[in-house]
């Protein structure tokens, strides 16, 4: 009983997530009875399951107290080289997705290397690169959009295993990964660490700089991976896809519980996040909301977000 | 001595791109140029003042694409050909700028955000209402608007006279305290504090001025392009911040000044320019300002690295 008490005191902000998620479903679904047929909620999974993955590096470097702006245009260019590469066939999928991710990773590589060993401050080195990528792609493609996604790409977004969509599996396992990461392994406390107190963590001897790189590395995998399965989701790759990302990104991670300022934060939040937003993106067309104006939605939810998730900070002091 | 030396360098850089684009296009560097040049240049400096505003104070406005979109937008298509209303419609802009800006400083010092935080609520939020307002790229724009802002009084091109306004005022702004409040506020905002100084107002004040700045941007880029764009303001972010940084002003407050913005914002157009004349695809031009962007700040950076080593081993 006392464990499972300090389980839900350390874990309040999450439980608080997944609540949330939970009546924002029962609501919506009492309005709308078809929001909640089975057919319905196999493409929420989904949805949440492509942001969720995105988000996933995203949640790395907002644990240390960074930010990633170069997602949008990570996702995008991710999705084009799949459908350009491959020109929408099978058969070099093994030799494609691997350097494509090899690539993704690398860009996060020299984000993490200003980052980390430059010192220059996250938001500027991430809006430089995604202005990069965004030229670079533009001046490849010259403005035209790319080609379908090969099937089994598209297999892997959007067909099911034995009725389990198939992204669900890859993400469940993610989901795993990621939190004995964060809460089994030094390198996932070192996160913490760094995000709370960079004097600190130095002088417990962490390596900070390179605990940055890797975390800045991740997150431009994991753009990668997003991107690929993006465009298995929409069967297709256009310039800008990834642009809702931008904010997107960001949102799903402090919508579940963790502090923009570093320090705090789980995967397994940001997955309650990525629920909240997808069933919020499918609720603004029900009452009539203009698709426009889901940016102006998402930032009001992160206003509140940030609001809500800082004053927990400052009652804990 | 070598503190003066550095400001130098954006002036020398401007000089040889001119020297350059001169060599390249022969009896191309008139006045005539010099107008197109500075109508060109005027949304990006106007953008670029604001910005560099609040770079001073330490902080960042992200949310000037939303502010440029949403006055661009509005401009573009809710203008008629009636001068009152020209006029009346767009001082409202800028009053619209002005308040949108006094909202992220609000923010910032209410509810005590980061500023980068902050800005990016705003920018996600303007940005939205912009393409509530406008959902794709189109306009109607009055003829004798743009002629008004696009005129040349014996030659002289209005916008070089609104550049060389904005310069004067920057030279006014520093013999005034608020000037050198904003400056003191960048270096060290509790000894700011600690001295008088009504730091939450400087803070409003100088964001409110960035949204001012970012809807004359908006405006002018109306009677340039001739069209309104939701999107188009949200290049203007990192440009913004290229041009500043180009200029001399440091990211982390305190150092820097608007006249070198503006040669900042002239070097990042021209060398665009000298880009797209050498027969480069006008689609790279991003990929150049965010390198350029990138590379200039990494040299600051390593820069700092070594002068604080050397420090140290004193």
């Amino acid at each position: 009983m006392n464990k499972m008490n300090s389980f839900i005191r350390s874990n309040k902000t999450i439980i608080f997530s997944y609540i949330t998620a939970l009546i924002l479903f029962t609501v919506i679904s009492i309005v709308r009875p078809d929001f909640a047929s089975l057919n319905h909620i196999r493409v929420l999974i989904i949805d949440s399951a492509i942001v969720g993955i995105i988000a996933l590096g995203q949640t790395f470097v907002i644990i240390t107290g960074g930010i990633d702006i170069s997602i949008p245009w990570i996702v995008s260019s991710s999705a084009f080289f799949l459908t350009q590469l491959s020109s929408g066939k099978n058969d070099k999928l093994l030799i494609i997705i691997p350097l494509i991710l090899l690539c993704t990773t690398f860009i996060g590589l020299i984000n993490g290397l200003g980052i980390a060993y430059l010192g220059i401050t996250p938001i500027i080195m991430t809006l430089g690169m995604n202005s990069v990528l965004l030229g670079g792609l533009l001046g490849i493609t010259q403005g035209k959009p790319g080609s379908r996604t090969p099937t089994s790409i598209q297999f892997l977004a959007n067909g099911s295993i034995i009725g389990i969509p198939t992204i669900l599996i890859l993400w469940i396992i993610i989901i795993v990964v990621a939190t004995v990461v964060l809460k089994k392994t030094a390198f996932g406390r070192q996160l913490y660490i760094i995000g709370n107190n960079e004097t600190v963590a130095l002088f417990s001897g962490i390596n900070i700089r390179l605990t940055k790189l890797i975390v800045y590395c991740l997150s431009g995998f994991s753009g990668g991976l997003g991107g690929i399965l993006l465009a298995g989701r929409v069967m297709q790759s256009y310039l800008g896809m990834g642009d809702s990302f931008l904010f997107l990104s960001v949102i799903v991670i402090i919508v579940g519980g963790a502090s923009i300022l570093g320090g705090s934060g789980q995967y397994i939040g940001t997955v309650a996040g990525a629920f909240i937003l997808t069933i919020i993106n499918g609720i603004l067309p029900v009452f009539r909301i203009p698709a426009s104006a889901q940016q102006v939605v998402y930032g009001v939810i992160l206003l509140i977000a940030v609001i809500l998730t800082r004053s927990q900070e400052s009652s804990k002091i | 001595m070598k503190l003066k030396l550095n400001y130098l360098i954006p002036y020398i850089v401007l000089f040889i791109i001119i020297l350059v684009i001169g060599f390249l296009q022969h009896n191309v560097v008139n006045l005539e140029w010099l107008g197109i040049k500075t109508d060109s240049i005027l949304p990006l400096a106007f953008a670029t003042v604001g910005q560099t505003l609040v770079l001073l104070t330490g902080g960042i406005d992200l949310s000037i694409g939303g502010i440029i979109c949403i006055t661009n937008s509005l401009e573009a298509i809710k203008m008629t050909n009636n001068p009152i209303n020209i006029i009346m419609f767009t001082i409202g802009m800028l009053l619209l700028g002005l308040i949108l800006g006094a909202i992220n400083g609000l923010i910032i010092v209410k509810i005590r955000l980061q500023p980068f935080i902050a800005t990016l609520i705003t920018w996600s939020i303007y940005g939205g209402i912009a393409l509530w307002i406008l959902p794709t790229d189109r306009g109607n724009v009055p003829k004798s608007f743009i002629s008004a802002l696009l005129a040349r009084f014996g030659g002289i091109p209005v916008s070089l006279i609104i550049i060389l306004i904005l310069i004067g005022w920057w030279v006014y702004l520093q013999r005034i305290p608020f000037g050198k409040y904003i400056l003191a506020l960048g270096s060290n905002q509790k000894a700011a504090y600690l001295s008088g100084v009504n730091v939450d107002r400087i803070k409003i004040m100088v964001y409110a001025m960035s949204g001012f700045f970012a809807a004359c941007a908006g405006v002018y880029r109306t009677a340039q392009v001739a069209s309104g764009s939701p999107t188009a303001g949200n290049g203007f972010i990192l440009t913004t911040v290229a041009a500043a940084v180009i200029g001399g002003t440091s990211l982390a407050g305190g150092e820097g000044s608007i006249i070198g913005s503006i040669i900042g914002a002239c070097i990042l157009k021209l060398l665009g320019d000298l880009l797209v004349f050498s027969g480069v695809s006008s689609y790279w031009v991003s990929l150049f300002q965010g390198l350029s962007l990138i590379i200039i700040i990494a040299i600051v950076s390593v820069s700092n690295l070594i002068k604080s080593r050397r420090k140290i081993r004193i």
